[in-house]
């Protein structure tokens, strides 16, 4: 057993603010958007900073409320949307990875039970060999800052 | 005669790939079959500088299509007379760009006049019949009660997307799976069931409701 394996295990998770970190990535405002009734397809966003100094590999993702998760990128390709299944990402050593509305984001498939507004849910962060579970919560928000915006005059 | 869809007025040419180029012969074929006796008319140019809406030069004249709506109610032609229409394509297992998009026209909505409000309806259009059937309901009005959803056989909804000029295409994954790629602009038809604007991605509701407010009256 090495020793980021036992560091892992042996580290109470911190959970501060919307900071959740252990010793070698923390994820930032991690939540789901609320789903309309009867939609049990969600989207999940977060960023995830790697404050290792090797590349984290991230394999998949697994909750208790959702059948499968995907990672998924939207591209805007000639007005047209479309979403791209991602394989195994890696986040380079000392480097983030934002998942937000529009880009990358967690496809959360097939609801096990309704989340609504302020509920939370566990996310299993599959990475390196190891798995971290992190808490995400439940919002309604179209997420996007207006500082993503070009202002006109 | 005039054709419609991808010869209309306004369209930026995309590098083609050759899925590319199968879908738009296919939409081609269906434009050109609705296509048929089309019209159009000259658009008057805005009285106000334009942020986000695209106005076609010239107001084309859309063809009789059959869609049902959420209620049930048959939803054709006739139902664009008398008010603004303003139209997104989506389906229901899209979790990322439909709810932003849906979000944003909530947001757009509330930030019009109330004399302009009353004059507009938002209608999302589910290219997903299959799957969207009985949750078209609950999904638009849990955006806003005002807003419409409406679906139908998948020939209807070619017929009213490429009349649109919006593409749509299914991709099937491997598990069986399929996700639909879909257009993410924004149609707008006059009250004279003229298909007259169109609003491009990304979305920004403050640009699309200051163009609305000049824009309809």
């Amino acid at each position: 057993m090495n020793f980021r394996l036992v560091s892992t295990l042996i580290l109470t998770f911190i959970t501060f603010s919307n900071v959740q970190a252990n010793d070698s990535f923390s994820i930032e405002n991690a939540w789901i958007r609320e789903a309309p009734p009867t939609i049990s397809t969600l989207a999940g966003f977060m960023t995830l900073h790697n404050h290792s100094d090797q590349a984290l590999i991230v394999e998949s993702f697994t909750s208790p409320d959702f059948k499968q998760i995907e990672l998924h990128k939207t591209a805007i390709d000639n007005g047209v949307a479309k979403m791209q299944k991602q394989g195994p990402i890696s986040v380079p050593a000392n480097q983030s990875l934002t998942l937000e509305p529009g880009g990358f984001h967690l496809m959360l498939i097939d609801a096990i039970r309704p989340l609504k507004v302020d509920d939370t849910t566990l996310v299993t962060i599959h990475y390196n060999g190891h798995k971290q579970t992190m808490t995400f919560s439940v919002k309604k928000t179209t997420g996007t800052p207006p500082s993503h915006h070009h202002h006109h005059n | 005669m005039r054709a419609l869809g991808l010869n209309g007025a306004i369209y930026r040419t995309p590098p083609l790939n050759k899925s590319t180029l199968l879908s738009l012969f296919a939409i081609a074929i269906l434009a050109l079959g609705v296509g048929i006796g089309a019209q159009s008319w000259l658009n008057p140019a805005p009285t106000f500088t334009p942020k986000a809406i695209t106005i076609w030069p010239k107001a084309i004249r859309l063809e009789p299509f059959t869609l049902t709506d959420h209620n049930n109610q048959p939803f054709t032609l006739n139902n664009l007379q008398e008010k603004w229409h303003l139209f997104f394509l989506g389906y229901t297992h899209c979790p990322d760009v439909c709810p932003t998009t849906m979000l944003m026209l909530n947001e757009v909505v509330q930030q019009l006049p109330e004399e302009i409000q009353a004059k507009l309806q938002i209608v999302f259009i589910s290219v997903d019949p299959s799957r969207d059937q009985d949750k078209l309901k609950p999904y638009v009005e849990y955006y806003n009660p005002q807003f419409l959803g409406v679906t139908g056989q998948l020939k209807e909804i070619y017929n009213i997307t490429s009349q649109f000029s919006l593409p749509i295409a299914q991709k099937v994954s491997q598990d069986g799976n399929y996700l639909m790629d879909h257009s993410a602009s924004l149609v707008l038809t006059s009250p004279s069931a003229l298909k007259v604007a169109t609003f491009s991605s990304p979305h920004y509701a403050p640009d699309i409701a200051h163009d609305l407010s000049g824009y309809i009256q």
